[in-house]
């Protein structure tokens, strides 16, 4: 296999991404799906309930919820305070009028004002609401007449539903630029007859698909890692994320190139894209609902290299920690590779027939 | 002594139960253009496809440039060029642009595609996109795609079908301009003046078998009629009158008629290929 001819076949499709419409899309469609969800879904990335305050004066009881660390309090006057609780920018809002305190603290049962936003999570101004009930027990000086412990079944519960949704952008984006683009680009070779024309220079078979594969590879990481920080998703080890995905594209390349081989025309492809995908997605669903059972997920070989995705990029586990699973998803994309090139000299020798 | 570039023995293949090619044997030498002619379904197409690799033959033995053909052998590939019947270049990039990458592809750096454009006469719009492109333009383009890496060997399938006398000239020029250069060419056409025209020698193909190999010369020799044909006044009417040149009086009736006063035309009447070809082959084109 010569290496310059490798690249060269890589430039030309490099080159032809931005004059075609549908390698455009492709490399679009993950940007715009996260912008999607959380234009629609601002509060699913919202990592914690946000509570306006307006007080007339002094106020023990804003001063302790402003102090609690997984609320986030702002203070406004209270016709800002209406506006932002109509548009969602806040979860509620807590009116505190100036004698409102003393008239508890005398024993008197004052209104307060509490508003929830139609348009936040309703579970935020749930919490909201009882936070404030808390204080204001506080502020009174009783006593809950129960004691609560809070228990949940493994790190999957505890995580919120934001980072849940996290490993289902990463498997979107590279299963369409990863899937699609080797695959795409195949079949529109074979479209435009110029296949054979490839293949009627010293260029190889192998040295044609690889450069497809390639092609993928390269436009699949760095989106990906624009996704993960576009979701807010910092801090992990680079290098091990690297290799992670790495692993990932690879068999999400070969996966594309036997698409690619076996699909006939676009249409054939996008009928196979939309049919196998579903199933290769699958794992995702189990993050989503981690109360599902776990093991169905490692049926699936996209889960081999989900699965270290995810710890690394989200529990900041090291390459050691994920080493035996992303061993799996290293010989999953072998024997991809192996089956893609058999599928390609079956290919070639179809095409000839033709 | 000039030696064969092209060697093939007894060359079969077959599209499952389909025999496309009947055990076919032919030599191309050096500089010489050797027409493959037949109708649809012939075996031309699959013959060449063989030649340049994309088949393997069930039967038979290839040798390319002195070497036995194989599958995937960059270097034979590397010295031949292909011209295929399908227009497959590449329609969202330039004609120049289309010449660099595959010359690059043969290892060729810093290939200057100027001189090939302005051979197929496409300087002027080297630098539009293919798409924008006319059939005859873009099948000119393909036969200067096939000649990137000056090969040895040319493989031409159908190379003028379909084009307008202008672009099939240039096309037919810079064949012969190849050959000259020593290139041996491998022509597959259904256009009988143009393989008559171009061929130094003419193969006739019919259900996967050769029927007869020869000189377009030769073959109309030993199966054409050498006739002249006359037209003579006869009172008010026009008679038409054929004289074969193989009878011993042919001669002295043409000498007749030309001193005669009632002749009107006189001009010879060679067999073409096309008749030639039905004749051998017992079927047309």
């Amino acid at each position: 296999m010569s290496f310059s001819r490798l690249l060269l076949l890589t430039k030309k499709d490099l080159k032809a991404c931005p004059r075609s419409p549908v390698a455009l899309w492709i490399l679009l469609m993950p940007l715009l799906v996260t912008f999607f969800i959380q234009v629609v879904f601002p509060s699913i990335f919202q990592p914690e309930p946000v509570l306006g305050i307006y007080t007339a004066s002094e106020s023990v009881i804003a001063a302790n919820l402003a102090s609690i660390e997984e609320i986030k309090v702002v203070f406004e006057d209270e016709a800002r305070l209406v506006d932002m609780v109509q548009s969602g920018s806040v979860d509620a809002a807590l009116f505190i009028s100036d004698t409102f305190e003393d008239s508890v603290l005398s024993g008197e049962r004052p209104e307060l004002r509490f508003m929830a936003s139609e348009k936040g999570v309703q579970i935020n101004s749930g919490i909201l609401l009882l936070v404030v009930m808390d204080e204001l027990r506080i502020l009174e000086g009783s006593d809950l007449p129960v004691t609560v412990t809070v228990t949940t079944p493994d790190y999957l519960e505890q995580a919120p539903l934001a980072e849940r949704i996290v490993p289902s952008m990463i498997l979107i984006v590279m299963m369409v630029s990863g899937i699609f683009i080797p695959a795409f680009m195949l079949v529109q070779e074979k479209e435009q007859g110029t296949l054979s024309a490839l293949l009627s220079t010293p260029a190889s078979l192998k040295e044609v698909l690889f450069a497809k594969g390639l092609l993928g590879f390269c436009l699949t990481i760095p989106i990906t890692f624009i996704t993960l920080a576009l979701n807010g998703i910092r801090g992990f080890d680079v290098f091990a994320l690297l290799i992670c995905f790495a692993v990932g594209t690879v068999v999400c390349n070969s996966v594309g190139l036997i698409y690619g081989t076996l699909a006939r025309d676009t249409k054939s492809l996008y009928t196979m894209v939309k049919s196998l995908n579903i199933i290769l997605a699958a794992p995702v669903l189990f993050y989503i609902f981690p109360s599902w059972p776990g093991w169905v997920a490692k049926i699936f070989p996209t889960y081999w290299f989900m699965e270290p995705i995810y710890r690394v990029a989200m529990n900041g586990a090291s390459l050691p920690d994920v080493a035996a699973q992303l061993s799996l998803a290293v010989i999953f994309s072998l024997l991809l590779v192996f089956l893609a090139v058999h599928l390609g000299k079956r290919m070639q020798r179809c095409l000839a027939e033709e | 002594m000039s030696t064969s570039v092209i060697d093939v023995r007894n060359l079969s293949f077959s599209y499952g139960k389909v025999e496309a090619v009947k055990g076919i044997s032919f030599s191309v030498k050096k500089g010489e253009i050797l027409g493959f002619l037949g109708p649809n379904g012939a075996g031309k197409s699959t013959t060449i496809k063989i030649l340049t690799g994309q088949l393997s033959p069930k039967s038979g033995s290839v040798s390319l440039l002195g070497r036995k053909l194989v599958r995937d052998n960059s270097e034979i590939q590397g010295r031949i060029g292909v011209c295929f019947e399908e227009k497959n270049l590449y329609l969202d990039m330039s004609a120049r642009e289309n010449l660099v990458f595959f010359a690059g592809l043969f290892g060729i750096k810093k290939f200057n595609p100027d001189d090939l454009l302005s051979r197929v006469s496409l300087y002027e719009r080297a630098d539009d996109r293919v798409s924008s492109y006319s059939k005859g333009m873009r099948q000119r383009l393909m036969v200067a795609r096939s000649i990137v890496n000056d090969p040895e060997i040319l493989f031409l399938d159908e190379p003028t079908d379909g084009l307008d006398p202008v672009s099939s000239k240039a096309i037919r020029e810079l064949i012969q301009e190849q050959a000259k250069k020593g290139t041996a060419v491998l022509l597959t056409t259904h256009d009988m003046w143009e393989a008559d025209e171009l061929s130094d020698r003419v193969v006739f193909l019919s259900s996967g078998e050769i029927h007869a190999m020869d000189t377009p010369d030769n073959l109309k020799m030993k199966y054409g009629h050498r006739i002249v044909s006359v037209k003579l006044r006869d009172g008010d009417s026009v008679r038409i009158e054929s004289i074969s040149l193989n009878s011993p009086d042919a001669g002295e009736k043409l000498k007749t008629i030309v001193d005669g006063e009632g002749l009107l035309t006189i001009h010879t009447e060679e067999a073409s290929l096309e008749d030639i070809f039905l004749k051998v082959t017992g079927r047309g084109l």
